[in-house]
């Protein structure tokens, strides 16, 4: 059956695919994001999923845990593992056991977790199991507001746990900014704070970016979001009307994948003094770069009916002007209502220490 | 004598090729959890990983498979499986006979890697930018059959909209990517694409699983 121009899909028919693609979850979206993040992010989302299909039946109030740990039925066969296929379905309740999965969480294996307190359960999984090493989900429903704890080394690391909200999590262009402002510190602001692949300056002693020095920093916020909203999808270079948007930040209805909220929109600039053959780069072509920000921005944010949305600059240029390189589109920005938001990234850590002594 | 050596060249090209699509197979399966592997459901793997492939933005490894009434089998791919076993690069357990549709007595046994020969292998592919992505191509598509049962797996081949096609009978070709460019399969995991809504891009990824689930309600429904 072929429909409007689209391929030959042989005997099957559309109206079973329309119906799968509303009933299926988001798996497969984050496959260019780390393991440790789609765990969470899958976790996140099947709980979320769960919960919203259980919550007229009143909820149980047993822990479940999540092992980053597929190859459990290999490593563990004397284990009594009872298998799920479709587990992202959210039909199965989670609580009560102890579940292996791979990073995307469409199957599992379980076992009953037996009445005992949270330090024999720890016992168990690092002792027993031996399996204190690999990245662990705890839900805690005697915790209101339902929380997770993540331990991404484990919990044999317990002291490494992030609490993150299940149901209601605080997804707001604030939250979502704040969040970038952490991954800037954490992972850009210096040469020495990027990673070996994913360095940003191409010769920093004579302040040359890289050419995909934005596609980069894209790649950064991609993954620090996904696993800061983790019930989110961070999706990225999404054709629009009026172009390409950079960063979409959305949460879909576990009850249909049709029904999606945008919650905010980045559009990134690298601001540079020169671009990678080392021709200087005018201040007339940044400053209309920014305002080129502004309105795409607003753009973006109507065509795909998101929240909020922000002009996020990230300054590699040589000298710091701070805000200031606002001025000529503060009006703009506020007539549109768009956030504006910028940081230096150093070209060495010598430069930054510097800069840090003065302040 | 230019073209003896242009074709044993090849044809030694074609072979490792092979022999690396086995190896990047048979990992994704572990990783995903579905090892030791049996041998029905690698060569469902291998089908739907040459299937699929355009849904990746890529070319089949073998772009034709012979229709048989149970799940495809490639015997060129169990050859190049029997070669690795003897090459101590697999491990084979679980060894028995069954009786197959076609009432021939075929062995049936599951494999898995033998990480020490296997790895550097492995860690040699993932220097080439194409192997890598077929790598995260077939990565992906073991994520996304990983939900289905064991038996839904083996049996996948039933409902998938190109191997299943009633105009193909059993002991004819099915051809996806030699002579023919129509492949119903790749066809349909992209009609997803058009179903996303304020005309959202999905991933090739999104696309694979929502493939497999719907290949999943259709070995339920049937």
């Amino acid at each position: 059956m072929t429909d409007m121009g689209q391929g030959n899909l042989g005997s099957w028919s559309n109206d079973d695919l329309q119906k799968t693609f509303r009933e299926a979850s988001e798996a497969g979206a984050d496959a260019d994001l780390p393991n440790e993040v789609r765990f969470l992010s899958g976790v996140a989302k099947l709980v979320k999923k769960q919960l919203v299909q259980a919550s007229q039946e009143g909820g149980s109030k047993e822990q479940a845990i999540f092992l980053l740990a597929p190859k459990i039925s290999s490593t563990h066969s004397s284990l009594p593992l009872k298998r799920v296929p479709m587990l992202d379905n959210g039909k199965t309740t989670v609580n009560g056991r102890l579940w292996f999965v791979s990073p995307v969480v469409v199957v599992g294996h379980y076992v009953v977790l037996p009445d005992r307190d949270d330090d024999e359960n720890f016992r168990y999984i690092t002792d027993d199991l031996d399996l204190g090493g690999v990245p662990t989900i705890i839900l805690d429903p005697r915790q209101d507001p339902l929380e997770f704890r993540f331990y991404p080394n484990g919990l044999s690391d317990a002291n490494s746990c992030t609490l993150l909200a299940v149901l209601d999590p605080d997804v707001s262009l604030e939250t979502v900014l704040d969040e970038v402002s952490q991954i800037y510190e954490r992972d850009l602001i210096t040469p020495d704070a990027q990673g070996v692949g994913g360095k940003l300056w191409k010769t920093p002693d004579d302040y040359i970016p890289m050419t995909e020095a934005e596609v980069r920093i894209q790649s950064y916020l991609k993954t620090g979001l996904g696993a800061k909203f983790s019930t989110c999808t961070i999706r990225t270079e999404q054709p629009s009307k009026s172009g390409r948007l950079d960063i979409l930040v959305e949460e879909i209805d576990p009850r249909n994948r049709g029904i999606v909220k945008v919650h905010a929109l980045l559009e990134l600039k690298v601001l540079r003094s020169y671009w990678s053959s080392g021709t200087a780069v005018s201040e007339k072509t940044t400053l209309d770069w920014i305002e080129d920000g502004v309105i795409q921005a607003a753009f973006y944010r109507d065509d795909r009916y998101a929240i909020a949305a922000a002009l996020c600059c990230f300054d590699m240029r040589e000298t710091n002007t701070g805000v200031s390189c606002f001025d000529h589109v503060s009006e703009l920005a506020d007539t549109h209502v768009i956030t504006l938001w910028v940081r230096f990234c150093y070209s060495s850590s010598k430069r930054y220490r510097k800069d840090q002594q003065k302040t | 004598m230019y073209d003896t050596n242009c074709d044993e060249l090849r044809y030694g090209i074609d072979k490792l090729r092979r022999h690396v699509r086995l190896i990047v197979l048979l990992n994704a399966a572990e990783n995903a959890g579905l090892t030791p592997f049996p041998i029905i459901q690698l060569h469902t793997f291998a089908y739907l990983s040459n299937v699929l492939s355009p849904v990746w933005d890529m070319p089949a490894l073998e772009g034709k498979v012979l229709k048989r009434r149970g799940s495809p089998f490639y015997p060129a791919l169990q050859h190049d499986v029997d070669r690795l076993v003897g090459m101590g690069v697999i491990l084979v357990s679980n060894i028995s006979h069954v009786l197959d549709e076609d009432q021939r007595w075929r062995l049936k046994c599951s494999y898995n890697l033998n990480h020490p020969f296997a790895d550097p292998i492995l860690k040699c592919i993932k220097e080439f930018e194409t192997e890598r992505k077929a790598l995260n191509f077939i990565q992906e598509l073991a994520y996304a059959l990983s939900a289905l049962s064991a038996d839904d797996l083996g049996r996948a081949t039933s409902e998938d909209a190109t191997y299943a096609d009633p105009i193909i009978d059993f002991d004819n070709v099915v051809d996806f990517a030699e002579w023919e460019i129509e492949n119903f399969s790749a066809n349909a995991a992209q009609y997803f694409g058009h179903l996303f809504p304020d005309q959202m891009t999905a991933t090739p990824g999104e696309l694979l699983h929502l493939y497999v689930h719907h290949l999943h309600s259709r070995l339920r429904n049937d």
